[in-house]
């Protein structure tokens, strides 16, 4: 079996190679490096010598798979890597599963499960799997073990034509820490009144030794806090030991990107918000009294334990 | 400037129905426009305000059974033509149901090309139910245009398309001639709210219906969508403040996260 994989950066490419080798022995790649990274696990690599934009990568993409008639594509789930994947898809007339987190063989079916519904069920799809079909993966589900194989490096030289131009490109602001990785993570809602008030929660997670994330309209609507601390279905999702969601009501959008952590409280002064449904341990209050509250207890707490360790 | 919208009957995410084996029922589950779609129809109506022109509306039932969701999907039609779309053009056919956007792009597509010419195709960055992104990406391909996905600012100059794009790690400007298809995501506009008045009173808009009139081609999968469930302790701590923040911080103790 033969397998393209692509992505339009080479740092995403590992999640598409772990799936790619576990379904087929060749395994052909199409990427740009952005930086100098050795390329492993791959029979022969298409590699672009600078930036390509969507249009352009469809095209090439599109012309290598003419030529190499894979059985099957696979990418990993960034946006961009979904759009140009779909777009070869659509001139193969080849489906393609999208954020696919699991993929099992059975007998000739291959069973594909994917999170649907805003994440909050599991879609298992079975599909004959001699058909020629595409997945995009999503990050850290397929383990990519070190193949020690060099690939064969074909540079893309050819200039494609492209409809789209591109004008600008901004970076956007990152957190330091990487929410994903963080043990701890306290998340703030629309409960907060203004940007000044997420002091609260911030003091709250410099005690807990937190992150601080937060539902969409904070990031999305309000900008007070960056794009990568907005958790949900079409953003981050953390797995974390402690989630403490602060004046999130709890939209089903939300709930997928949290649901998968250890303990989940939740603070919020409507008795009735569908929050308290996915939490552990639920306090209905006033977040602006409440919080105080909570960082004085703990603050006693943490004053205490140091008497008694004998800081 | 003609403008079409692409909208999906998305399935109700605050209404799953789910049975007793925690698997969706799809069948007593009703639909709703896609949360992103109606980003979609807004985005086209203030396009239409201030450049004039026509707004026409296209989808696809693509759950069943047919009987059970037509009544959802004709109130979704409505809504959009209140919200300020000229007319709705949609399929409704027994072998579009159960299908993915690999179909649903093909059958809309060829839909497209029989109602007649556009400069610009709206639609929502991803459906809300089955989340594959691939629809805009999927139809760009079929009427070979080029595609902006994931737009969050839009303007017309000059017959172009500029285009802020919204990626995970930056923001992208990106300038594209029409015809072409542009995707967009909730943060391009505030939808308007339609009342029940303003719906009964678009009625007098044309909708049209269509089967599919040539085979396309569908790919053969068993499916089945099971409620992932998590079971959570639901322990509401009562009291004063004072006792709710000591309780707190006691079981978060005794869970062994704070030491």
């Amino acid at each position: 079996m033969k397998t393209v994989v692509f992505s339009n950066e080479y740092k995403y490419m590992k999640d598409a190679i772990g799936l790619a080798s576990s379904i087929s022995n060749e395994i052909i790649g199409i990427s740009y490096f952005e930086t100098k990274e050795k390329p492993e696990g791959l029979d022969k690599l298409y590699l672009a010598e600078k930036r390509l934009n969507n249009d352009s990568w469809v095209s090439i993409v599109y012309k290598i798979c003419e030529v190499e008639k894979p059985n099957y594509i696979v990418t990993t789930y960034y946006k961009d890597n979904a759009d140009i994947i779909a777009q070869v898809c659509g001139k193969l007339q080849i489906p393609m599963f999208t954020n696919v987190i699991n993929l099992r063989e059975d007998s000739n079916k291959f069973v594909v499960t994917r999170p649907i519904l805003g994440g909050r069920a599991l879609f298992n799809i079975k599909v004959d799997k001699t058909l020629c079909l595409a997945f995009a993966v999503q990050h850290n589900r397929f383990n990519f073990e070190g193949l020690s194989k060099v690939p064969k490096i074909i540079e893309i030289k050819e200039e494609v034509e492209t409809r789209i131009q591109l004008k600008q490109r901004k970076k956007k602001p990152k957190s330091k820490i990487k929410i994903e990785d963080a043990e701890m993570v306290v998340g703030v809602g629309r409960g907060f009144k203004n940007k000044d008030d997420l002091k609260l929660a911030f003091e709250l997670a410099e005690l807990l030794n937190a992150q601080v994330g937060c539902s969409r309209p904070v990031s999305a609507d309000y900008g007070w806090l960056p794009n990568d601390a907005w958790l949900g279905v079409s953003s981050k999702s953390i797995r974390p030991k402690l989630y403490i969601a602060i004046g999130i009501s709890g939209a089903p959008q939300h709930i997928a990107g949290i649901q998968e952590s250890g303990l989940i409280v939740a603070i919020n002064k409507d008795k009735n918000a569908p929050i308290f449904k996915y939490a552990d341990y639920g306090v209905v209050a006033d977040l602006y009294q409440f919080l105080p509250v909570l960082i004085k207890e703990l603050k006693n707490m943490i004053n205490s334990s140091r008497m008694y360790r004998g800081n | 400037m003609n403008i079409a919208v692409f909208v999906k009957a998305s399935l109700n995410l605050s209404m799953i129905y789910i049975d007793s084996d925690e698997k969706i029922n799809i069948s007593r589950t009703p639909i709703v426009i896609s949360e992103y779609d109606k980003n979609a129809i807004e985005e086209g109506v203030r396009l239409k305000e201030k450049y004039g022109g026509k707004l026409v509306v296209f989808s696809a039932l693509t759950w069943g059974p047919i009987d059970k969701k037509s009544q959802d999907f004709e109130r979704m039609l409505r809504e959009c033509l209140a919200m300020g779309a000229d007319e709705a053009h949609a399929l409704i056919d027994e072998n579009l149901i159960n299908i993915s956007s690999y179909e649903s792009s093909i059958a809309l597509a060829k839909l497209v090309n029989k109602v007649g010419n556009f400069n610009l195709f709206i639609t929502g960055e991803g459906s809300m139910d089955t989340s594959s992104y691939q629809f805009a990406s999927r139809l760009a391909s079929h009427l070979n245009l080029p595609v902006i996905t994931f737009v969050r600012h839009l303007e017309i100059e000059e017959g172009k398309i500029i285009a802020e794009r919204d990626l995970e790690d930056e923001i992208q400007v990106v300038e594209c001639n029409m015809p072409c298809i542009v995707s967009v995501t909730g943060e391009i506009n505030f939808p308007r709210t339609v009342s029940v008045k303003q719906i009964l009173q678009a009625k007098s808009k044309p909708i049209l219906r269509y089967n599919i009139e040539e085979q396309i081609p569908r790919i053969e999968v068993d499916f089945e969508i099971k409620q992932i469930s998590i079971k959570r302790k639901n322990v509401i701590f009562e009291g004063s403040i004072e006792e709710v923040a000591r309780m707190l911080v006691g079981a978060l103790i005794k869970e062994g996260i704070l030491k």
